[in-house]
């Protein structure tokens, strides 16, 4: 299977402790994704807060203002990834969307880091057909410049 | 085989004062394997040092509430455990304990994260056993409701 990664480093809320979509992926119609690896670290110094990171399933993206995610194969001879990546945009806000399974839930202090890594196939969280997987965090500090990387196979 | 994921954030109890965060009830005919375990804390900058132990029990002691199974694929059949999670501040002391299986700290401001290494370090529970229930349980040293947030995941065969 072909495998892809999306990273993105942007700025939470100004507001403490609410919800902004970080990084989505959107599979097309038939198609699904098979997540293999998350990553969340904190790029502004010292921070001794918490970081909240959640892992959901969606049927709806929120609102806001995002980029569009350069989806690289780990395999040059691959094709093209079919899911279409999404990014956080720097300070703007990204609403949560529309949760329909929260798969995980964790919290990291942010001179710490978090990386989970499917430990066999068994692990892999699956997204629905057509369906929309998402990082969603929330940060104990304001503007706290946080990075997401998600892996997945199609 | 089907894998589940269960979660849940909620309050500690008193300081120095064990909580069961997550229970597993297996019914009979059932064996599942645990995967992977993690408790972290949102509170922030926590010094505590949190004492954490995974436990087979034969009841579930009283306090909590139902939780949800989630599955990793979304084709899988629904879980046949019945979960049940802390309920916010509601005390929940474990039930009889019949086996430790672990009994581990870490501080506040990191985490801890048990992933079965293979498949002898799988925790099997029996659903025909008496001791079927599986909990996770927190015992923060100085914080009354520190915040924490447990995950666990099984695979049911």
């Amino acid at each position: 299977m072909a495998q892809y990664i999306g990273f993105v480093s942007a700025t939470s809320n100004s507001s403490a402790n609410t919800e902004d979509t970080f990084i989505e992926i959107d599979l097309p119609a038939g198609q699904i994704a098979k997540i293999k690896r998350i990553r969340v670290s904190t790029l502004t110094a010292a921070q001794d807060g918490s970081t909240r990171i959640k892992l959901c399933r969606k049927s709806a993206t929120g609102a806001g203002t995002t980029a569009a995610m350069t989806e690289v194969k780990k395999n040059p001879l691959s094709p093209a990834a079919l899911a279409v990546g999404t990014l956080k945009s720097g300070t703007n806000t990204w609403a949560a969307g529309t949760i329909t399974d929260t798969i995980d839930e964790v919290q990291v202090n942010q001179r710490g880091i978090w990386e989970w890594v499917a430990r066999d196939e068994d692990d892999y969280i699956v997204t629905d057909s057509g369906g929309l997987f998402g990082v969603n965090i929330f940060s104990s500090a304001i503007s706290i410049v946080t990075k997401v990387t998600i892996e997945w196979v199609e | 085989m089907p894998q589940f994921i269960t979660n849940v954030q909620a309050t500690g109890d008193a300081a120095a004062a064990e909580a069961a965060f997550i229970a597993l009830t297996v019914p009979a005919g059932l064996t599942i394997e645990i995967v992977r375990i993690r408790v972290s804390v949102q509170t922030a900058a926590a010094v505590d040092s949190i004492r954490v132990r995974f436990l087979r029990c034969s009841s579930l002691g009283s306090g909590p509430t139902s939780g949800t199974a989630v599955k990793k694929n979304p084709i899988n059949a629904a879980s046949l455990v019945t979960v049940s999670v802390k309920n916010g501040a509601t005390d929940w002391i474990p039930g009889t304990v019949v086996d430790v299986l672990e009994d581990i700290n870490f501080v506040g401001r990191s985490m801890i994260e048990w992933e079965a290494i293979n498949n002898d370090d799988k925790i099997i529970m029996n659903g025909n056993d008496s001791s079927n229930i599986f909990i996770v349980s927190t015992n923060p040293d100085t914080t009354a409701s520190l915040l924490q947030c447990v995950t666990v995941e099984w695979k049911e065969m």
